[in-house]
């Protein structure tokens, strides 16, 4: 009987003990949803209200929000941009510019036909696309860049692509100079502002002939914007895998990403205000463009991805990939925000351009890592609005 | 309750402490994923046309398989900080210091996840380099070194590096030898959640019996 009454007592001080865990079990579960939001790989909850209404922390770190959906600015006729990625399909193209909650104007796809002729086509329809094999990352930029610069022009243009399982052998070479001299000639028709590129090669592919027509399109004021890489630690060092182009070029801006807020959870882990962990930056040891222009939010950027099932759907991503079409579209609200003040279509030099990005830009001072730091988006349409007034 | 079956009691504690101290362990210490070139064709072609062809170097392509190894017993994701147009790696010193090896690729600046199944998963296909001197029928001497990087997420929610074994090849008047590194293999064990439970509850339970032992024998 005391046996069994010992027994009975410790039976239930185990229960007890068991049952102590369960509050901390279902508060880790709780905390856990609170925290999915912002963390990369996981849905972006109620997107017609986080990217609709940009009222995802990515966007309400530097005032998009304030700019693209309190005051509904939207990029206007004048304002062009260049995407350079691997692919792009029929499906994804319509989506771009149909999306219930953003989207684009696709006005062409440049490319090169079986002879390396250029192929300019403007039907998504067109049966080129059907055979595109890298195409997921164009989606992924142009509606980085859809979110915040809506309505935007956007030229598609293709470049190959292979891996260990696949090759497209679609598209343009890096070094192929009919891509930088298509685009150099078509500046003023197609009325091309930026170019931007989430891509890089590790060999130098610039000729003299290609670096010219990158000279040329910086004296008509376009300018070029490329990601800084993920590997978390310097660049174009010697001897290294590491070397990018066309980021090593002082033609070309280069973008690295920052924390828009603290996540405890998820892969990467992310500190507000920092640089982000696996954003690379450039050593001083070398020569060419060896720093960091600025930064802008790319960890934990929502974006459009394929429908698993039934519809696209909108999905959190990182990379300095993600960075560079952020800091992309502010450039194209910078332009449209110079047209609004000036009151015409006449666009700002490079050099405003750039001015009113430092003026925006979070640090004062140069940092090697951050470079100038990250732009706030309504400070920069603030000020390009007011220097579009007194040019006119 | 006497001091044999106290004693019991704490062996009973014991054993599962010891005999699955790995398990409680094993994580933060094993990397769970691994990866090796674990096969290069000695073939190696000498493209002499084509978009990559560049008439001041000789461009070469080489045909290999990779093998990763997830050691747990179930699936594992690996984390690429970026999607490079070719996943595996090479670089080279060559006896003749004048020579230098240039791995072409593309890399796409986005993370990606990709879900790797127990075991080894192979992968196969090939990568191409220049090396800068034109007209080479075949691998200058040197030493050459190919490895497949690879990530996993850590514990702590960061990219942590997996166990990445490098492949050499050495060319010694024009002979080729390669090296392959092996994968140490052993599976992690498998700990159900229903083990665990038992684990924990006899463990609980012993100590709670032990707790009230001690009372008994205080108050006595």
């Amino acid at each position: 009987m005391k046996k069994c009454r010992i027994m009975g007592k410790i039976l239930s001080l185990s229960i007890i003990m068991l049952a102590g865990t369960a509050p901390v079990l279902s508060l880790n579960i709780i905390h856990e949803e609170i925290l999915i939001n912002g963390v990369p790989g996981y849905t972006v909850p109620n997107p017609s209200v986080k990217v609709g209404e940009l009222q995802d922390t990515s966007y309400t770190y530097t005032g998009a929000d304030c700019v693209v959906y309190d005051y509904g600015v939207e990029i206007d006729d004048y304002v062009t941009i260049v995407v350079i990625d691997t692919g792009l399909v029929e499906e994804d193209w319509k989506e771009l510019e149909q999306n219930s909650i953003t989207n684009v104007d696709i006005v062409g796809f440049l490319t090169e036909d079986d002879e390396s002729n250029i192929k300019w086509i403007t039907d998504p329809e067109d049966s080129y696309l059907d055979d595109q094999v890298f195409f997921i990352h164009g989606l992924t930029v142009i509606s980085a860049i859809a979110a915040i610069a809506r309505d935007v022009k956007v030229i598609f243009v293709d470049i190959q692509m292979s891996n260990l399982f696949k090759t497209d052998p679609y598209g343009f070479e890096f070094d192929d100079y009919k891509l930088w001299e298509w685009l150099d000639d078509n500046q003023a028709s197609k009325d091309i502002d930026i170019i931007t590129c989430s891509l890089s090669k590790s060999q130098d592919f610039a000729t003299s002939q290609i670096l010219q027509k990158w000279d040329d399109l910086l004296s008509k004021d376009v300018i070029m914007v490329a990601s800084a890489g993920n590997k978390g630690n310097y660049m174009n060092q010697a001897n290294s895998i590491e070397y990018k182009y066309p980021q090593y070029y002082s033609h070309w801006y280069c973008i690295g990403s920052i924390d828009h807020e603290t996540r405890t959870t998820g892969t990467p882990l992310s500190t507000k205000n920092g640089r982000s962990s696996f954003s690379s930056w450039f050593t001083t040891n070398v020569s060419g463009n060896h720093i960091v222009n600025w930064l802008a939010p790319g960890n934990g950027i929502p974006k459009l991805n394929r429908p698993i099932q039934l519809d696209y759907y909108w999905r959190y991503a990182y990379g300095t990939s993600l960075s560079t079409p952020y800091l992309t579209a502010i450039i194209a609200l910078i332009i449209t925000g110079y047209h609004n003040g000036i009151g015409d279509s006449t666009d700002p030099s490079l050099q405003k351009v750039v001015d009113i990005l430092l003026y925006a830009s979070s640090r004062s001072t140069f940092d090697q890592k951050m470079g100038y730091g990250y732009v706030d988006a309504y400070l920069a349409y603030g000020k390009a609005y007011t220097e579009g007034t007194l040019a006119s | 309750m006497n001091k044999s079956m106290e004693k019991y009691l704490i062996v009973l504690i014991m054993i599962p402490l010891l005999l699955f101290s790995s398990i409680f362990s094993v994580n933060g210490e094993v990397p769970v994923i691994a990866s090796r070139v674990s096969k290069i064709n000695e073939n190696i072609d000498i493209i002499i046309s084509g978009d990559h062809y560049n008439p001041n170097k000789t461009l070469f392509e080489m045909s290999l398989e990779v093998e990763i190894l997830n050691r747990d017993n179930k699936n594992q994701t690996v984390i690429e900080l970026d999607i490079p147009e070719y996943v595996v790696q090479i670089n080279a010193s060559f006896v003749n210091q004048s020579l230098e090896l240039e791995q072409l690729g593309m890399v796409i600046d986005e993370g990606a996840s990709y879900i790797y199944p127990s075991g080894i998963t192979k992968e196969n296909g090939s990568i191409l380099f220049y090396i800068n001197q034109s007209g080479l029928s075949q691998l200058p001497d040197g030493n050459y070194t190919l490895w497949r990087p690879i990530n996993t997420a850590s514990s702590l929610g960061w990219v942590a590096p997996a166990e990445v074994l490098l492949t050499n090849i050495t060319v010694i008047s024009g002979v080729m030898n390669i090296y392959y590194a092996d994968f140490v293999i052993y599976t992690l064990p498998e700990l159900s959640s229903e083990i665990s439970i038992v684990l924990v509850i006899t463990l609980l339970i012993s100590c709670a019996i032990l707790v009230v032992n001690r009372r008994r024998t205080k108050t006595a």
